[in-house]
């Protein structure tokens, strides 16, 4: 079994100390199966994850179910995205 | 990796922000938590994907010399892992950890010892040490 990765959200807390995600549009890198996405996918206005990993996107898309969050199958190196089109960009332990 | 940075910045707004968030390979300690609190049973060492950590400074010291990104930011925090069982935490470092930690035999030794005390909602943790840094697009 996977561990429980920061139940005191800790992560999500410093970086919404930080920066502001609400109404954003947001590209995360290396989602996973969206825990840290799950966790502010609420707040940001549209929320985009990629990760390589087919099978980690699927969990991810079974946990968060909202209509502006998807989830595809991509890498950091080639986004398959036009220019200027998100505020935001989170490296999630993907640099 | 400068690629990938390279990629975000064309996909950010004018200003838009990128975030880099990651654990970082400093050795931490494996502790025994319980109701009330925790015991450490030593150090782990989490070097053996330093390589990862420099390269990925390096990447971001390059965008920032190359003046496509800006500097807004940089702090540290505190990340948990919590497993309830060490055929949890065993089974999870196999297929997640791998090449990323050693715990030595003597940690895992007294980890065990401290974990059969079955204090109320004993849990087995790892505590590592995050990096967020915070970067405005320019350009």
């Amino acid at each position: 079994m996977k561990a429980l990765r920061d139940p005191e959200g800790a992560e999500l807390s410093h970086i919404n100390n930080t920066c502001d995600l609400s109404g954003k549009t947001v590209l995360e890198i290396g989602c996973g199966e969206g825990k840290l996405t799950y966790q502010y996918s609420g707040m940001a206005g549209r929320v985009i994850g990629i990760d390589p990993e087919l099978s980690d996107l699927n969990v991810a898309k079974h946990q968060i179910n909202s209509l502006d969050s998807f989830f595809i199958q991509a890498i950091g190196e080639r986004l398959p995205f036009p220019s200027k089109v998100f505020d935001i960009v989170i490296f999630s332990s993907s640099l | 990796m400068v690629h990938a940075l390279k990629e975000a910045w064309r996909v950010l707004v004018p200003h838009g922000i990128m975030i880099d968030v990651r654990p970082l390979c400093v050795d931490v300690p494996l502790e025994i938590a319980f109701k009330g609190g925790s015991e450490s049973a030593g150090i782990v060492d989490l070097s053996p994907d330093i390589a990862r950590d420099i390269a990925a400074d390096q990447a971001i010291d390059s965008v920032i010399v190359e003046r496509i990104y800006e500097e807004a930011m940089v702090e540290y925090f505190d990340f948990a892992y919590y497993w309830k069982t060490f055929k949890d935490m065993e089974e999870d470092l196999e297929a997640n950890w791998k090449d990323e930690i050693v715990i030595p035999e003597e940690v895992w030794r007294r980890a065990h010892t401290l974990f059969k005390k079955r204090r109320v909602q004993t849990k087995i943790r790892i505590g590592v040490r995050m990096k967020l840094g915070i970067y405005e697009k320019q350009g």
